[in-house]
């Protein structure tokens, strides 16, 4: 079960281009780690989700894809929970050597 | 990320560009561009030696045709390249000043000068640094506090050599460089804040596109405004186009006319070349608003004198080719950004050389006509940018600004080679940053026990047309045979464009990191260490003669003011032995200056200006000292000070009465 681009951007399954656009700029807001200098790691990971999410939604021909369940996430979803913490840990370890 | 909370300190917008650059700062709410100390908003990029001391900005340009070979421009048209990359080969012609190549394998250039009787040399992002740290001291000069961190812009198809290597230049200079913005996406927000200043935020998602054309590099970003979200779609660009580029044209032209009329070559002659170039910038910028201009330079070679008259039609027609050049990105950006051309909602004009009327007739014509939009100040809009995302990144902005988001993109695909020399991409270009990609790749041989990685960038599908960033191994994989290994390489881009690529081994978990840095010629932090040490130790030498050229620039204005006085006064107040007392004085004083002033330092320049303030105050005492009217003066400040001086008294002949009261005759 490949991670859930809807979910990651709050979004039905149903929504239309307009309804993409706006909650990848909602979620980039929350997200971006311009917005979050206390806690930059963990910010970067989600907001990589959340445009991974949204490079794939918001192009008609990917999300067909997606929805079809042809196009499997990067990371399958056991690898998918995983990977913000690995994402963090990895920052981590760059920005503190 | 944000600065220590016990000391308020601002951080800087600063636009680096090839030919001006210019610093801004958002303060209570407002972005103040900054105008340096000769007055002007912008500063050129230029850096030279004299025999004295080392000149930044406006300075070092006012000297260039005296000091051609000492005198360094164009930095930015060198940073990040090779020695041996075609274009810097075919720049070194036409520039005056010497580069060298490092040596090294991974040949870096150098450019090389004379200080003080000695041969220098120093890399590409040392210039730059010293330019930054003119804007660093112009922002502190405004501020009144020390300036430690910055924004600092880069052309958006900067690649990431180009990128890291404006960041070091940063550090050389001693700022912490908060991001590396790209030019146009700082453009837009200008655009964004002036657009929302008179319409409200616009709720409906707005499409726009900037073409950015400077001095040396040119950029095309399609973006999309909704709320305070800034989206780059797609940016594409030539980091190797602009002004300078026209102007090399027209000067091509005049030494062809030069040598048709006069039999004489006058290419070697450096000092002819400068004179020469100047005059064609001027027409070049001249002809945005004439028709037609005189190029004129007396004696230029061998005596000869050169005039020609050109017209705008024909700097067209020199210049044709680029113009059609620039409008290939136009279409690419489009076409990457998935919008009909129609979807643009407006066109933004930035750089100073989207003031050339072809330039704009041409992107109005691949427009259908539309108008494009001038209402931000061309030579502005990027600093201001910068300064905003300043204030953003640093968390010293007001509401508005704290709402507002820029997402950037990474201006080409990145990848790894694959069998066969193929380009495996990983990130695709126009990917939003920050980003990251993970691929698992395997071995090619049983019991292989390291990988090669070599990382590109570039859109072609074979590696050797694209651009090598660097090379690393992954070591000591356990023995298996081949295809079994798992091996997860991740390329992460960060909020700079700056890439960072790690190999993995799932099952050891041996991990590798690549040095792109080191590989491709990107100064070691020991390098950048030394730099700063130098700079500094430059920093002291400037600020010694600083404070000389300062003292000896204050008696030269005191002379002019004693000189004024005695004519403004007339005979009925001045007697004549008190006249010829003052001449005299005077005189002597332009003698000193001019022998002595020559190796004299600050404590000389100021007691030379204390004698003549002495023998003018005891004259003045005689001359009665009612005639005094009410004058508003503005004192000479120490950096950063800003208060004005309300009220003073100043006697008629322009002698301020508080000299004399200073003064214990």
């Amino acid at each position: 079960m490949p991670l859930d681009y809807y979910q990651v951007l709050g979004l039905a399954k149903t929504a239309s281009a307009d309804e993409i656009r706006r909650a990848y700029k909602q979620q980039a807001l929350r997200h971006h780690p311009d917005k979050n200098p206390e806690n930059v790691e963990e910010a970067t990971a989600k907001f990589k989700l959340v445009s991974e999410a949204y490079s794939v939604l918001n192009d008609p021909a990917r999300r067909a894809a997606y929805d079809a369940g042809k196009l499997g996430s990067d990371r399958e979803d056991e690898t998918g929970s995983n990977f913000t913490a690995n994402m963090a840990h990895d920052l981590f370890a760059e920005v503190f050597g | 990320m944000s600065p220590s909370p016990e000391e308020k300190s601002y951080a800087v917008g600063i636009d680096l560009g090839t030919t001006y650059s210019c610093v801004g700062v958002y303060k209570d709410g407002e972005v103040q561009i900054i105008a340096n100390d000769q007055g002007n908003r912008t500063t050129l990029s230029y850096v030279a030696w004299t025999e004295q001391e080392r000149l930044l900005g406006d300075a070092a340009k006012n000297q260039v045709a005296s000091n051609p070979t000492n005198t360094v421009f164009d930095a930015k048209r060198l940073i990040g390249r090779r020695f041996d990359d075609p274009i810097v080969q075919a720049d070194l012609k036409l520039w005056p000043f010497k580069v060298v190549s490092d040596g090294s394998k991974d040949d870096k250039p150098l450019i090389e000068v004379f200080y003080q009787g000695v041969e220098k040399r120093f890399h590409p992002e040392e210039i730059s640094s010293m330019i930054l740290t003119k804007m660093k001291q112009t922002g502190e000069a405004y501020l009144g506090h020390r300036v430690r961190e910055a924004v600092i812009t880069v052309p958006a198809y900067f690649n990431d050599a180009q990128r890291q290597a404006t960041k070091d230049a940063g550090e050389i200079a001693g700022l912490r460089v908060l991001r590396i913005v790209n030019e146009p996406t700082a453009a837009a927000i200008a655009y964004g804040l002036d657009k929302s200043d008179k319409s409200g935020v616009a709720e409906k998602e707005t499409h726009i596109l900037v073409f950015d054309m400077g001095g040396g590099t040119f950029d095309v970003s399609v973006l999309a405004i909704q709320d305070s979200v800034f989206e780059v779609k797609a940016t594409a660009g030539d980091p190797h186009l602009g002004g300078e580029d026209f102007d090399n044209r027209i000067l091509s032209h005049c030494i062809a006319d030069f040598r048709r009329k006069h039999q004489s070559d006058p290419t070697r002659n450096q000092r002819a070349l400068r004179r020469l170039r100047t005059q064609c910038e001027r027409a070049k910028r001249l002809l945005s608003t004439q028709t037609s201009v005189t190029i004129e330079v007396d004696s230029l070679h061998e005596g000869n004198d050169f005039s020609i008259r050109l017209s705008r039609a024909k700097f067209e027609e020199l210049c044709i080719d680029y113009f059609k050049k620039a409008m290939e990105p136009v279409e690419q950006c489009l076409k990457d950004s998935n919008l009909p051309q129609k979807a643009i909602t407006d066109i933004v004009m930035v750089g100073g050389s989207t003031r050339i009327p072809k330039v704009q007739e041409l992107i109005k014509a691949f427009f259908n006509g539309k108008e494009l939009c001038k209402s931000i100040n061309p030579d502005e809009a990027v600093a201001y940018g910068a300064a905003v995302q300043a204030a953003i990144v640093s968390g010293q902005g007001s509401e508005d600004v704290q709402n507002m988001l820029l997402l950037d993109v990474a201006p080409l695909s990145l990848g790894i080679e694959t069998a066969g020399g193929m380009m495996q991409v990983l990130i695709e270009r126009n990917s939003t940053v920050p980003t990251s990609k993970s691929q698992d790749f395997t071995t090619f041989e049983d019991y292989q026990d390291h990988v090669d990685i070599s990382v590109y960038e570039g859109e072609r599908a074979m590696v050797k047309d694209n651009n090598f960033l660097g090379k690393f191994t992954l070591k000591d994989i356990p023995k298996s045979l081949r295809g079994v290994p798992k091996i997860q390489v991740t390329f992460t881009i960060d909020t700079n464009g700056i890439l960072q690529v790690r190999a993995e081994d799932a099952k050891s978990q041996k991990r590798s990191e690549i040095q792109i840095a080191n590989e491709k010629g990107r100064l070691t932090q020991n390098d950048i260490q030394k730099m700063l040490q130098e700079a500094e130790k430059y920093k002291g030498e400037d600020e010694i003669s600083k404070g000389d050229m300062l003292a000896k620039e204050e008696l030269k204005v005191y002379m002019q003011r004693f000189e004024k006085g005695i004519q403004d006064l007339d005979d009925t107040k001045l007697q004549r032995e008190d006249r010829e007392r003052l001449e005299g004085k005077l005189a002597d004083a332009y003698k000193w200056l001019e022998n002595d002033g020559l190796k004299a330092g600050k404590p000389e320049f100021d007691g030379k200006q204390k004698e003549l303030q002495a023998v003018m105050n005891t004259v003045m005492l005689k001359i009665n000292r009612s005639q005094t009217e009410f004058w508003d003066q503005q004192v000479v400040h120490h950096e950063g000070e800003k208060t004005i001086d309300k009220g003073g008294f100043i006697l008629h002949c322009g002698v301020d009465i508080r000299d004399l009261i200073e003064d214990p005759q």
